[in-house]
């Protein structure tokens, strides 16, 4: 599976893109990234329901042959059950530009 | 069914998960919190709704800041974590701490001695900060319910979140900004929202160090960026140049329709940053003074509403400026450039 994670947001306003095959992630991690395939698109927020100032929104996809879903995360909004794996793609995240 | 599915653990959730049939996953999904539909928090930031701190005085009296800072100790969590310094308490050992409490007094302070304000809320607000937070976490942000929170940095793009007094200022304005005007985060109403943290925030730092605005470097950040964003997070003086990922517009004419970042907040924010770089290097002297003024004036204007856009926002400085200083005045004139520099349409 390839994933790619989209930051936006923070204090630096700084938007940050990971592109990282699953193999390449934490072995620990599998299980949630086929669960989050399996899944399918997150419901978006509602108008209005973004995070506070200055806060982080991760946009994840996930992509297994034909088929694709996105995730849409908003701070504080974002499972305790994914945080690791954000946190993986995030350290290995570059600038956009 | 679901008061038992409470009780597992998340390891045997997640699997469940897995196996679920189509019917049987929401439920499961509610209980692991990855049904984004279900909050725990909501933070009302475009409805009016601000949450008021207990304990909070009422206006009329001030002068002396109520802090609090907390240390996170590397958790997520939201909650206040161990507190390590309460008002009047002595420096800790803990360099961040001192620098969250120190910071907090020192915006505290701006905000009182310039502008009469009585803390966030102008009702005495106990701030709270929680340093610590996250694990390397390369961020800073004010909770929109009297928290802000510090990151201590990646060490690339971002260090020590607490050394930035601007950064502090920036943050702690945001929840000056919620409780007046209440500016939607996102498009022209959130890059406004944005600048007035940047204005404020460099305000505090000025202030602090006695500066003018010609002495004034007009940077954000520059206190608490790693080597990615050196030398700064962004430039008032010249947007699009503090760092070489900075894309911030300096007018108009370079505004961003952007689909990330609620419609590009911290990009756009350069352009009334520009303007009141201008205005108040124009004027000359201390921007805190009548440039600080004119902008807080509208900042606390009814007129300006939670969809208030650059333009609008421009005309309640003008009617500032007039009231203050009179309509043909020097500090007028110096609005008047500030605006017609980046390009945003005054009546």
């Amino acid at each position: 599976m390839h994933l790619k994670l989209v930051r936006s947001g923070g204090l630096a306003g700084l938007t940050m893109v990971a592109s990282v095959d699953s193999a390449d992630l934490p072995s620990d991690q599998q299980g949630l990234i086929a669960l989050l395939l399996t899944l399918g698109v997150s419901p978006k927020p509602d108008a209005g329901q973004r995070g506070g100032p200055d806060q982080f929104s991760y946009q994840l996809e996930i992509h297994q042959g034909e088929h694709s879903v996105r995730h849409h995360w908003d701070e504080p909004d974002v499972p305790e059950m994914v945080r690791p794996l954000l946190a993986a793609l995030v350290n290995e995240a570059r600038p956009a530009h | 069914m679901d008061h038992i599915l409470c009780i597992l653990p998340p390891d045997l959730l997640l699997q469940l998960a897995g196996e679920a049939s189509e019917e049987r996953r929401p439920a499961i999904l509610r209980t692991l919190e990855l049904d984004a539909s279900f909050r725990r928090r909501r933070i009302e930031l475009a409805g009016g709704q601000v949450i008021r701190q207990e304990g909070a005085s009422a206006k009329g009296g001030g002068g002396v800041p109520r802090r609090s800072i907390y240390d996170q100790v590397h958790s997520t969590a939201y909650e206040p974590g161990i507190l390590v310094r309460d008002e009047g308490g002595a420096p800790v050992a803990d360099v961040s701490v001192n620098q969250a409490y120190d910071g907090f007094g020192l915006t505290y302070k701006l905000f009182w001695d310039v502008f009469h304000r009585n803390s966030i809320d102008d009702q005495g607000m106990p701030i709270q900060g929680l340093v610590h937070y996250g694990d390397a976490y390369d961020n800073a942000f004010w909770d929109g319910a009297g928290h802000m929170f510090f990151g201590d940095g990646d060490g690339s793009l971002l260090t020590d979140t607490t050394k930035g007094l601007d950064v502090i200022g920036h943050e702690l304005t945001h929840g000056v900004t919620q409780n007046e005007a209440n500016l939607m985060y996102s498009g022209q109403p959130g890059a406004l929202n944005e600048s007035i943290s940047d204005v404020f925030g460099s305000l505090v730092k000025q202030y602090h160090l006695a500066q003018s605005a010609t002495q004034a470097d007009w940077l954000i950040g520059a206190d608490i960026v790693g080597p990615e964003l050196a030398p700064a997070l962004r430039s008032m003086k010249a947007p699009g140049t503090a760092n070489r990922h900075d894309n911030q517009p300096a007018d108009m004419d370079h505004y961003q329709n952007a689909s990330s970042d609620n419609g590009g907040v911290h990009a756009n924010s350069g352009i009334p940053n520009h303007a009141f770089y201008v205005a108040a290097t124009t004027l000359g002297g201390r921007a805190w003074e009548a440039p600080g003024s004119i902008w807080y004036d509208a900042l606390i204007d009814p007129q300006v509403k939670p969809d208030c856009t650059f333009s609008q926002f421009a005309a309640v400085t003008l009617h500032h400026a007039g009231s203050r200083y009179g309509l043909t005045s020097v500090q007028a004139e110096a609005v008047r450039a500030g605006w017609a520099a980046v390009k945003v349409p005054l009546p």
